[in-house]
C-alpha cells in the first residue's frame, strides 16, 4: 500500500473503532441503568411494575419455561464449545465399524459421548465425511445426536420424568436416524452427497482439536468458552422466541379452541410437527417449550414434537443445504417425515397413555 | 470487543436473576421444588461463564486482528459474530424477571386453562394414588382420590380441611364455587388446575382468587344422574396466599 492509502485506510480503522466503542459504551450504559434498576428493585422491594394480569401470567409462564430451561442450555453449549476443541476426530473415526448397519448404529449412538448442539452437529458430519466416514454412520450421526446426548435425556427427563415420552423420544430418534442412514447407504460414494468436493490431501485448517493443537490448555479452554457463549445466544434467540410464543398461547388462547386442533390424532401431528420446524428451538430445552401443550394436544402429536424437531426445522435445513446437494436435503427431510408422522398417529390411535 | 463485554454482562445477569429468584424465594412460582440445585447450580455456571469470558476479553490487547483470525477459522461452522438482535431477545427474561411484580399462577387464568374437578393431566410417567389420612389431604389428593374411586358415595360425610384460592367458574351454579390449586410437574408451562366443588349459601360473598381456609364435609349429590362429590362447608377463613401455592403430583 502507498503512504497515503496506508494514512487513509488508519484513519478510516479509527474513525470505526471510536463509533464501536461509542456504540458500546451507550450500550453499556442501559444495561447499567438496567442494573441499577435491578438492584434498587431488590432493595426496595417495592419498585415493580405491575401489569394487567394477563401479561403478568404471560410473564410467569415465559419466566417459568425460562428458568427450568436455562441452566440446560448454557451446558448444552459449553459442552458442545469443549468438544470442539479438545476432541480429536481422527481417533474417533479409526474406532467405527464399516459394515452398513453397524455403522448405522454407533453413528447414532455416538452423540451420546459428543454432545453437540443441533447447529453443531451438520458442519462437524461433514468433517467426518471429509475425512473419511461413510454416509449412512455420518447420517445416522447427525440425525440421532441432537437428541441421543446427555443434555437432551437430561432436560427431556426434567420435563417428563421416566416415562414412556422419554424412552419414545430417545428410542425413536435412534430408530429413525439409523434407518434414514441405512438409506442413505446406498450412496456409497461418499463424495456425491457433499456439495463441495472431497479434498484431495488434508484438511489445512488446524486450529481446533486435532492431534497436533499445541496450544496451552488454558487457551484452548477460553476458546472452547468463546464457543458456547456464542452459540449461547445464537440458540438462545430461538429459544426464548419459541418460549415467548408458548406462553402467549398458553395466556390467551382457551384450551377449548385448540382442542378441534389439538385432539385429532392425525390433525395434531400434523400441527405439533409445523409448530416446531417453525419454533427451531434447540433440542436441549424444546421439551420444556412443549410442556406447555400437554394440556390440550395429543401425546403423539408431543412425541412428534420432541422427534422430528431436533431432525429438521427452518434453522437445519438452511445448513442442510449449505452442506449437501439439494437430492439428498429432500431425502433428509421426508424421510424423517414420513416415519415420524407413521408412528405418532399409530401412537395415537392405538395406545393410551 | 463491546459486544463481548454486553454478552458478559448479560450471562452475568442471567446468573444473578437465577441465584436471586432462589434467594428471594420467588423461585416457588416458577417452577417444581425438586428442581432448586438446579437452578443454583445454573446460576453459578452462568456467573463463572461470564466471569471467564470477562477475563479473556480483557486480556484480548488486539481485538481486530485475532478476531479476524477467529473467525477465518471458523470458516467450517455457522458461528459468526452473534447479532445484535440475539444479545436484545437474551436481555428480555432479565428486563421481565427483574421489573415485572412477580406473581403465581392464579385464578385469572382459569378461564383461558380451564379447571379440572375430576381428572389429572399426566405430564409425568408416574401418577400415583398415594394414600393420604383423611383429614390432611389437600385438593389434590382429594380430586385423585375422586377421579380413581369407582363408586363417589363412598365419600359421603367424609371430613375435609384443606387450603386453596376460590375461582366462581361460570359454569356452576349460583350457590357452588370451586376451591382449586395448580399441580406442577415440571414448571408452569405444564401447570394443571384442579379443584373441589364446594356449595354454600354464601358462595356469592366470596371473589376468585381469594385464599382460604376450607373445613366441612363432603356431600355426595346428583348432578344430571351421575353423583358428585361437593364439599358442604363447616368454616371458611380467608388466609394469606402460601409462599408455596403450588401442588406436585
Amino acid at each position: 500500500m502507498s503512504g497515503k492509502h496506508a494514512q487513509e485506510a488508519k484513519c478510516k480503522i479509527r474513525g470505526m473503532k471510536a463509533l464501536r466503542n461509542g456504540l458500546g459504551a451507550l450500550g453499556l450504559a442501559m444495561l447499567a441503568v438496567l442494573g441499577a434498576l435491578a438492584l434498587q428493585n431488590w432493595m426496595a422491594a417495592g419498585f415493580l411494575i405491575t401489569p394487567p394480569p394477563a401479561f403478568s401470567t404471560f410473564t410467569t409462564i415465559f419466566l417459568g419455561i425460562f428458568i427450568e430451561a436455562a441452566p440446560f442450555l448454557l451446558l448444552g453449549t459449553l459442552a458442545s464449545g469443549l468438544v470442539e476443541v479438545f476432541i480429536s476426530r481422527e481417533r474417533l473415526q479409526g474406532m467405527l465399524p464399516s459394515n452398513p448397519v453397524l455403522g448405522a448404529l454407533s453413528g447414532g449412538l455416538m452423540g451420546l459421548f459428543f454432545p453437540v448442539c443441533e447447529c453443531g452437529v451438520v458442519p462437524l458430519t461433514r468433517r467426518f465425511i471429509r475425512k473419511g466416514m461413510a454416509p449412512a454412520t455420518g447420517i445416522a450421526f447427525m440425525l440421532a445426536s441432537p437428541v441421543l446426548n446427555p443434555i437432551v435425556i437430561g432436560s427431556t427427563y426434567a420435563a417428563y420424568g421416566w416415562g414412556p415420552m422419554l424412552y419414545l423420544r430417545v428410542g425413536l430418534s435412534l430408530l429413525i436416524a439409523v434407518a434414514t442412514g441405512l438409506v442413505f447407504s446406498l450412496q456409497s460414494e461418499r463424495g456425491k452427497l457433499l456439495k463441495q468436493p472431497l479434498p484431495l490431501t488434508r484438511d489445512g485448517h488446524s486450529v481446533h482439536g486435532h492431534g497436533a493443537d499445541l496450544r496451552p490448555l488454558g487457551q484452548r479452554f477460553q476458546q472452547a468458552l468463546a464457543l458456547a457463549a456464542e452459540e449461547f445466544f445464537e440458540m438462545g434467540r430461538y429459544f426464548i422466541v419459541g418460549a415467548m410464543l408458548a406462553a402467549l398461547l398458553q395466556t390467551l388462547v382457551p384450551q377449548s379452541n385448540l382442542l378441534a386442533l389439538g385432539s385429532g390424532p392425525v390433525l395434531s401431528v400434523l400441527a405439533m410437527i409445523a409448530l416446531a420446524v417453525l419454533l427451531s428451538i434447540c433440542s436441549t430445552v424444546d421439551a420444556f417449550v412443549s410442556l406447555a401443550f400437554v394440556g390440550s394436544f395429543t401425546q403423539g402429536s408431543i412425541l412428534a414434537f420432541l422427534v422430528f424437531g431436533p431432525m429438521v426445522d427452518i434453522k437445519s435445513t438452511l445448513l442442510y443445504l449449505q452442506v449437501f446437494k439439494p437430492r439428498y436435503v429432500v431425502y433428509l427431510i421426508l424421510l424423517p417425515l414420513l416415519m415420524t408422522i407413521l408412528i405418532s398417529v399409530t401412537l395415537n390411535l392405538n395406545v393410551v397413555w | 470487543m463491546a459486544k463481548q463485554k454486553i454478552q458478559v454482562l448479560i450471562l452475568a445477569g442471567l446468573g444473578v436473576y437465577l441465584l436471586f429468584v432462589v434467594v428471594s424465594g420467588r423461585l416457588y412460582y416458577y417452577i417444581n421444588e425438586r428442581f432448586t440445585w438446579l437452578v443454583v447450580a445454573g446460576g453459578i455456571i452462568f456467573l463463572g461463564t461470564a466471569l471467564a469470558l470477562g477475563l479473556e476479553a480483557m486480556r484480548k490487547n488486539q481485538p481486530d486482528e485475532e478476531e479476524k483470525a477467529h473467525s477465518e477459522s471458523h470458516a467450517g461452522h455457522e458461528h459468526g459474530k452473534v447479532p445484535n438482535w440475539s444479545l436484545l431477545i437474551a436481555g428480555i427474561p432479565l428486563l421481565l424477571g427483574f421489573l415485572i411484580t412477580p406473581k403465581p399462577l392464579d385464578a385469572t387464568t382459569l378461564s383461558v386453562r380451564g379447571v379440572s374437578t375430576s381428572g389429572l393431566s399426566v405430564a409425568r410417567g408416574e401418577n400415583l394414588l398415594i394414600e393420604a389420612p383423611t383429614d390432611s389431604r389437600n385438593v389434590l389428593d382429594w380430586v385423585r382420590a375422586f377421579s380413581f374411586s369407582e363408586d363417589i358415595s363412598e365419600f359421603e360425610g367424609e371430613p375435609v380441611d384443606l387450603i386453596g384460592f376460590v375461582y366462581q367458574e361460570p359454569s356452576l351454579g349460583e350457590n357452588q364455587f370451586l376451591v382449586s390449586r395448580f399441580t406442577l410437574s415440571c414448571c408452569v408451562a405444564d401447570a394443571f388446575a384442579i379443584g373441589v366443588r364446594v356449595e354454600s349459601e354464601e358462595a356469592q360473598d366470596w371473589e376468585s382468587n381469594q385464599w382460604v381456609h376450607l373445613i366441612g364435609r363432603i356431600s355426595v349429590q346428583e348432578n344430571d344422574g351421575s353423583p358428585e362429590a361437593v364439599v358442604i362447608p363447616l368454616r371458611m377463613v380467608e388466609i394469606e396466599p402460601p409462599p408455596q401455592p403450588y401442588l406436585f403430583p
